[in-house]
């Protein structure tokens, strides 16, 4: 119990995480440009690629713990 | 024109030969019409549901807005459908699918109402999301209808195009339930895909070259180049970001599809997919404003960025493909909203109330009928086009995110009361609404009904209200023991 309590914090922080950052707030108004598109456009790209493998691993390891009904409480089946 | 109307003609008779081949495969009976007997896979689920998300206000607001202000925009949604939508997909998509899977359940009102033991709420439930649906499925038609005028210089009227795509949604949703509104949306996504990357081809061509097209950016719009500035304050990002994903999961046609996945694995697959397609299609999609800008197309006050910048570099047949691409984005949006719509009516409003009648009707039969009057309405709707319901279709999403914490509150938390539910989510609604319609007023040095407080989006705080009211009122119910709900409950 006390390892589930654990890892549901630690992915609600990393759900933070990603999506806090998503937005490249310590570029805020500073201007720069790559090829055809300004930075924090090309920083979108590399997030969400990070944001997916983030979610392959969540998918992948710990999706069941956490949302599993009859995971908490007395299950009525 | 008659190439331009030949395109479009084609493309709605396409779909309306995947809603009859749907038709063929599609069983009586409530679930199999309405959700496809749970039986989607990813590729077909995820189509359906991207496209269901986009509508005409994302293929043509959204360029028309990073024309304007800045290619910003990418991140703002970047964050709504790639990470906090995707983050409400697991929470409460899957709780939902869980609970679809094992009660039977077809609509949320249904789930929450037998969840929580009261018919009262899966009306409410029922009731408030009709009264946003039905104006933004209004809005849809008259998009279609302007959209088939411009396309044809006003060769066709207004109200033939409204109609005609009218006609054709009721037939191949009406026929053919969600599996042919999932198979038309999974073309209608593949289309609208593959149009906007080629549309990048023709603007990167016509500036010749990406380092040309990123270089003339510099020139042309040195101020899209910094992250920030103009309309785009981070409180506004931040605000339009949450509403806007928030809202989306109690968008009925979205919150039906929580049900549909034919197994775990499909939810899964799904869930890691968003932030890629929010690349693959939001990307090149708002980056084709910001590079019109750059290559200084002049653009009409009011007028559409995406066709005035690809008439001024692209072929007619070609903005005509692009316009077909619209439209459907817009009927892949209001096919699935009439669906769901009906369903809500006839399984929440209609069926609790004449249970003697409906019973012995074939559900699937009753919600045809549902689509068809829901669309007509529209219709109606369309054409006389009242102020107040205009208004009300463009301020959905907020409405709708009002809905969203109450709700998940009550998918995760024993304890919570149906009456404490009942009471955020009509003292949330009516202070919304309050905010969308009268105007500001200072009241003693405080402004009230304010578009924004501290910077911040009042539908923000209708949310906090919302989640707070569900909670203090769920302890305060002496009702409300998680045992008084027996063994019916499985939260």
């Amino acid at each position: 119990m006390h390892g589930r309590r654990w890892h549901r914090v630690r992915w609600l922080l990393i759900g933070a995480v990603l999506a806090v950052a998503a937005v490249p707030w310590w570029l805020w108004q500073t201007p720069l440009r790559w090829g055809p598109l300004p930075v924090y456009v090309w920083y979108h790209i590399g997030w969400m690629g990070l944001v997916t493998l983030v979610f392959i691993r969540f998918a992948r390891r710990w999706w069941e713990p956490l949302g599993t009904i009859g995971s908490t409480q007395g299950d009525a089946d | 024109m008659l190439t331009e109307l030949a395109i479009v003609t084609g493309y709605l008779l396409l779909t309306l030969v995947i809603g009859v081949a749907a038709f063929r495969v599609t069983d009586e009976g409530a679930v199999s019409y309405y959700l496809a007997d749970r039986s989607l896979g990813t590729v077909v689920l995820v189509f359906t549901t991207f496209a269901t998300l986009l509508s005409a206000f994302t293929f043509f607001g959204g360029p028309n807005l990073t024309f304007a202000a800045g290619p910003e925009w990418i991140l703002v949604m970047g964050v709504m459908d790639g990470v906090l939508f995707a983050i409400l997909w697991y929470i409460m998509g899957y709780r939902q699918w869980q609970l679809g899977q094992r009660e039977g359940y077809v609509t949320i009102g249904e789930l929450l109402g037998d969840q929580l033991g009261s018919v009262t709420l899966r009306r409410l439930i029922a009731a408030v999301s009709i009264g946003w649906l039905f104006p933004y499925v209004m809005l849809q038609q008259m998009g279609a209808g302007e959209a088939i005028v411009g396309l044809t210089g006003g060769g066709v009227p207004y109200w033939v195009g409204a109609f005609g795509i009218t006609v054709f949604m009721i037939a191949y949703v009406a026929v053919a339930g969600m599996r042919g509104v999932a198979w038309t949306d999974t073309l209608q996504g593949i289309v609208m895909l593959g149009v906007v990357w080629v549309a990048v081809g023709v603007i990167v061509h016509a500036a010749g070259g990406l380092g040309a097209l990123g270089t003339q950016l510099q020139v042309e719009r040195p101020g899209f180049l910094a992250l920030g500035g103009g309309v785009y304050t981070p409180q506004w990002m931040i605000g339009t970001a949450v509403t806007i994903a928030f809202g989306v999961t109690m968008f009925p046609q979205i919150n039906q599809r929580f049900f549909v996945a034919r197994d775990l694995t499909t939810l899964k697959r799904s869930f890691v997919i968003w932030p890629v397609m929010v690349v693959l299609l939001f990307v090149p999609a708002f980056m084709f404003g910001a590079w019109g800008a750059a290559l200084g197309v002049a653009v009409p006050e009011g007028a559409n960025v995406v066709a005035v910048v690809l008439s001024a570099v692209a072929p007619g047949w070609f903005v005509a493909v692009v316009i077909a691409g619209a439209l459907a984005a817009m009927m892949s949006s209001s096919d699935s909203m009439l669906l769901s719509g009906a369903s809500y009516f006839t399984r929440d409003l209609v069926a609790p109330v004449r249970a003697d009648v409906f019973d012995r009707l074939d559900e699937a039969w009753v919600g045809r009928l549902g689509v068809m009057v829901f669309a007509l309405a529209a219709f109606g709707g369309s054409l006389l086009r009242p102020g107040t319901l205009i208004t009300i279709g463009d301020t959905a999403f907020g409405g709708f995110a009002q809905l969203t914490l109450p709700v998940l509150i009550a998918l995760y938390w024993r304890r919570t009361s149906a009456r404490a539910v009942i009471a955020a989510v009509v003292i949330t609604q009516v202070v919304y609404l309050g905010h969308v319609f009268i105007d500001p007023v200072t009241v003693g040095g405080v402004t009230v009904f304010a578009a924004t407080y501290l910077g911040w989006d009042f539908a923000l705080y209708g949310m906090v209200a919302g989640a707070l009211i569900t909670v203090v009122g769920s302890m305060a119910d002496p009702a409300a023991e998680p045992t008084d709900r027996g063994e019916r409950s499985v939260l």
